[in-house]
């Protein structure tokens, strides 16, 4: 599904050129769930930027199920992204001002959804993830495991065939991080392809596969 | 204050430059809109006010009413021999001055014994005939010659040090006295003395700069019906009881004398006593009160506009800020510590803001130097000036800057060092953020639909029918000096012969302007017709028998007069029909109207259609157009069609002119371009008006500008995830955008009635005018969108731009 060759990113500022990610090489098939683990500036979440069209690339390949999106541009990548990819957050990133549902109504709205479809399935994701209940409140009404709960409601809702978890347990205390990762694995064995950056050994033991960065470089693969 | 502190300020100010330029900018401009309005009110406020004993000084006016139509007029002179019953028969003034005004047309000046300097500019010359208490009402300092002397005699002559200096540049005021003036090379007078102007701004400055002694003659009429504006008096009392006893005194002699005229004319008239101080702003004086106050009030609106503008920036500021107070407050600094500092920031900005709009002032003044009165710029109070200003920026500086300093102390310490409330401290103060934009809009509209209505109101006004074709159309009128003149009298017929004859002239009559400013006086006729007798006061038009089709005003009935020497027969218009009451234009034909004073009988032998005599400002008045030869002093010229020819027809029109009036200048009017003239004062206000329409639009702008790069700021996360979600450029710059265009939108509908009804208000000074429309206030609203969006568009297109990644990064 993702076949990554040789990718290159710069980060400059006035004085200095660091490198985030050094010809690095990664593929991903269809239906895997993959753990990317590092330490911090290992250039996990750059990666993950990348993958998940958020970010450019300084050179090399991207062939995304065998199409190649390096140099699309803008709308392109916009395109691609909202009907392809759902993201999950550490800081969950959900709107403040929007409900619960309302967020997770978001992506739907974007890729057009008719009114009544959004609203089957919106009710069918929250009805999933076990927070129907809340369905009214305002993330800020909501504990972390509720909101995080939430996020991948809103990543799973237009139905990708890729979810992109940047550490999405790091904010959560242990019992609300099991219940997250219970909900990605159910995702991945419904057949969605999972790339997940995370920091917890616990965590990673969910995944298929455990790839280890080190300064922008991929230095170990594990098959779990 | 430390140094610390101040230089803490000004990096304050600095880091958030853009908002503290905005503010200055605001700020600035409003100021300097007070400041020039400011000079304006207190200089005309200032008039006559240090004249000695100003509060017991009155003019003596007189007010006329005609019972045939109620119609009302405020004279300024009085009938001369109010003068003589108040010296001998009526007690009362401590003072009695009357200023009767004589003109002439040239004056000779014998400075040496043999150089004659003779001044005759076509302007007339005016000298003062009055009384030596002339010079104990207003306290001139003498350079030369004395009170009790000067004008003891006919043949004397004061005159003011600008005059001395303008007839005799290079002498001194001692050395003027006794020297010789002619005017009109026939009355001599010798100068007797020379008083320095005074320091102030008066009402009698400008025209009061020679004095003579007032004559028995002024005086013997015995004519109490007569008033010239030329014939002023002024009286000074012990005190308002005395100037009521005086003024009653006065009515009823004036009644006592006129019974019989009155009721001959069915006319009344009596006197008032008119405060000096308040002769600055009587009808027809120059200065309006309604307008100051129109002024004021703009003035103030703006200042308004002004410090919400810095609450808003403010206010929407402080969740940035809130770590800086939390800290402070943390570190022991006290709530009051925290509301000076706070406070002492507003008033830096609102000085710096006054300095710039000293600048801006002077810019001001010039752009708009048709308003300013004339002398303000001579007129320099500085101790009032320096106080108003102080004022002005100290109640600024609590206006704007008590709320924000408020609000910031009213910050939440333990929440702030937990990061949490800022968002809140931001987000609840949103809706009177929003509410003072649809505020400061709400204006703006105002004034844009004003201007607007008044733009439609000129356009109607001058492009409607006025029942008459002016199209290519010259006048000019031979000037009053020379029409009786014997060298020229008459010599206007032959001109208009001459005229005629010019193949290249399509149309020459001789009569007054269909539409004209002179003033109207009216005849009174009778008619009596079968059931009563009506009576009513008709406007006198005086035309040749070319008239009317020159004009192409349309003859209803009956037939055009014929040229006659004498008031005789008469053409009636449609309105004079109307109040005679006859039925249709034929049946007013032949029959007859008297007229009330001479009982002279005037047949009718034709009607016109109406058409406009004074503007749409007043209802056609009813009008009778006679053919009187010897009140022919207009001449009205159509040019040839094609506008090229113009050149050549005027230079033919000026050489005719030049063989029978040589020496006297040519000057004529294009008709059009007089019509045009005759609204000034519609069109001093719509400048006005626009000029207030772009500062409040500009001020308003600042203030959304202000806030729309906040909200960019505040929504990065939100934009961010909304990218991340699929939203397009587009869709986040509409989202961002048609929130600040909704308030625009709410501002539109609150603004558009009350203009209308204010608009409607004005409207009625007109009898004939348009109906607002409702795409005006369209018009408006999509005006102020398309303003709002392209101030806000560029904040709104770069927070969209922005790359989520960066937004989204944990910090």
């Amino acid at each position: 599904m993702i076949k990554i060759t040789d990718l290159r990113k710069l980060y400059r500022t006035e004085e200095v050129e660091t490198i985030a990610l050094n010809n690095l090489s990664i593929h991903v098939k269809e239906g895997e769930f993959v753990a990317v683990m590092g330490p911090s500036g290992c250039g996990k979440s750059t990666l993950l930027n990348i993958i998940g069209l958020l970010d450019d690339m300084e050179g090399g390949s991207y062939l995304f199920n065998g199409v190649e999106v390096a140099k699309f541009n803008e709308r392109k990548r916009s395109q691609l992204r909202k009907h392809n990819i759902g993201f999950v957050f550490q800081s969950f990133n959900l709107i403040d001002e929007l409900t619960v549902y309302e967020n997770v109504e978001l992506p739907l709205i974007y890729t057009k959804v008719p009114a009544r479809e959004r609203k089957e399935r919106v009710e069918e994701v929250l009805e999933k993830v076990q927070i129907m209940h809340r369905r009214n409140h305002f993330p800020q009404q909501l504990s972390g495991g509720q909101q995080q709960r939430a996020a991948v409601a809103r990543a799973v809702v237009n139905r990708p065939k890729l979810i992109l978890a940047d550490e999405p347990t790091g904010n959560l205390d242990s019992k609300n991080g099991n219940e997250v990762m219970q909900l990605l694995t159910e995702l991945n064995e419904a057949g969605t392809t999972i790339i997940m950056v995370t920091h917890s050994e616990h965590d990673s033991k969910y995944a298929d596969r455990v790839i280890r960065m080190l300064d922008g470089q991929v230095i170990m693969e594990t098959v779990g | 204050m430390t140094r610390s502190f101040l230089s803490q300020l000004f990096r304050q100010l600095w880091a958030n430059r853009l908002f503290t330029g905005l503010n200055i900018l605001g700020l600035s401009v409003s100021i300097c809109v007070s400041w020039i309005v400011f000079r304006m009110v207190d200089y005309e406020y200032s008039f006559d006010r240090k004249i000695p004993d100003v509060e017991n000084v009155y003019q003596v006016i007189t007010q006329t009413r005609n019972e045939d139509d109620g119609k009302r007029g405020e004279w300024p002179g009085i009938p001369t021999p109010l003068v003589n019953a108040l010296r001998d028969d009526i007690p009362g003034a401590e003072l009695m001055v009357p200023m009767f005004y004589k003109g002439f047309s040239s004056v000779s000046i014998q400075a040496d014994k043999e150089e004659i300097a003779r001044i005759e500019s076509g302007e007339r010359i005016t000298v003062v005939a009055t009384l030596p208490d002339y010079f104990d009402m207003l306290d001139h300092r003498w350079l030369a010659g004395s009170k009790t002397s000067a004008l003891n005699d006919p043949g004397s002559l004061v005159i003011t040090d600008e005059l001395a200096r303008e007839y005799f540049p290079s002498f001194s005021p001692a050395e003027i006295l006794g020297k010789t003036v002619a005017y009109d090379d026939t009355l001599i007078f010798t100068i007797s003395g020379v008083v320095a102007s005074l320091g102030y701004p008066n009402s009698f400055s400008r025209y009061n700069k020679a004095f003579i002694q007032i004559r028995e003659t002024d005086l013997n009429s015995s004519d109490w019906f007569d008033v010239s504006t030329e014939d002023l008096l002024f009286v000074k009392v012990r005190n308002a009881k005395g100037a009521a006893a005086m003024l009653e005194q006065m009515n009823s002699m004036l009644k006592e004398r006129s019974k019989e005229m009155f009721e001959k004319y069915s006319y009344t008239s009596w006197f008032e006593l008119l405060p000096l101080s308040e002769k600055h702003f009587a009808t027809g004086a120059g200065a309006d009160k309604k307008v100051l106050k129109g002024l004021m009030f703009t003035a103030v609106i703006l200042l308004f506009m002004a410090c919400i503008n810095y609450i808003n920036l403010n206010t929407a500021l402080l969740p940035g800020r809130a770590r800086e107070i939390g800290i402070r407050k943390t570190l022991g600094s006290s709530v009051k510590g925290l509301l000076i500092r706070f406070m002492t920031e507003t008033f830096v900005i609102t000085a710096l803001a006054a300095v710039l709009s000293f600048a801006l002032s002077g810019f001001a003044v010039r752009l708009f130097s048709e308003f300013m009165p004339e002398g303000m710029e001579a007129y320099l109070d500085y101790p009032h000036m320096g106080l108003f200003m102080l004022v002005l920026v100290i109640l600024i500086s609590l206006v704007s800057g008590i709320y924000p300093a408020w609000l910031s102390a009213k910050v939440s310490t333990i929440n702030v060092l937990k990061g949490a409330s800022t968002r809140v401290l931001g987000s609840n103060r949103l809706a009177l953020r929003k509410a003072l934009i649809v505020f400061q809009f709400l204006i703006a509209q105002a004034f844009i639909i004003g201007a607007l209505v008044i733009g439609l109101q000129l356009q109607f006004a001058v492009n409607k029918d006025q029942g008459f074709n002016r199209e290519a159309v010259i006048t000019f009128h031979i000037p009053y000096q020379i029409l009786d003149d014997s060298v020229y009298k008459d010599k206007h017929f032959t001109l208009a012969d001459e005229l005629k004859k010019l193949p290249a002239l399509r149309g020459v009559v001789l009569g007054g302007r269909p539409l004209d400013n002179s003033p109207a006086f009216g005849y009174s006729f009778q008619y009596e017709n079968d059931a009563d007798v009506v009576q009513s006061r008709v406007q006198p038009k005086f035309v040749d028998s070319g008239y009317l089709s020159f004009y192409d005003i349309e003859l209803l009935a009956g037939r055009n007069l014929r040229q006659t020497d004498s008031i005789n027969e008469m053409v009636l218009n449609e309105a004079a029909l109307k109040v005679f009451g006859f039925k249709s234009p034929s049946d007013a034909i032949g029959k007859s109207l008297v007229s009330s004073p001479g009982g002279r009988s005037h047949p009718v032998v034709g009607v016109v259609k109406d058409f406009h005599q004074s503007g749409i400002h007043s209802k056609i008045q009813p009008m009778a157009i006679f053919s009187q030869k010897s009140m022919l002093k207009t001449l009205n010229i159509k040019l040839p069609a094609q506008t090229t020819q113009w050149e050549t027809a005027l230079k033919s029109v000026e050489s005719e002119w030049n063989k029978l009036y040589a020496g006297v200048p040519f000057k004529f009017e294009f008709y059009d371009e007089f019509i045009g003239e005759f609204y000034w004062q519609e069109r001093r206000m719509q400048k006005l008006v626009r000029a207030a329409t772009l500062v409040t639009i500009f001020i308003s702008c600042l203030g959304l500008f202000g806030l729309a790069t906040l909200t960019a700021f505040q929504r990065t996360k939100e934009i961010g995830i909304r990218k991340v979600l699929g939203a397009s450029v587009s869709g986040i710059t509409g989202l961002l955008s048609g929130d600040f265009v909704k308030l625009v939108l709410i501002a539109t509908v609150i603004a558009s009635p009350i203009a209308w009804y204010v608009m409607n208000k004005w409207l009625e000074n007109f009898a004939y005018r348009i109906e607002i429309e409702w795409w005006v206030f369209a018009a408006t609203g999509l005006a102020a969108t398309v303003i709002a969006l392209a101030t806000v568009g560029w904040q709104a297109v770069k927070a969209a731009m922005a790359n989520p990644v960066e937004s989204l990064r944990v910090e």
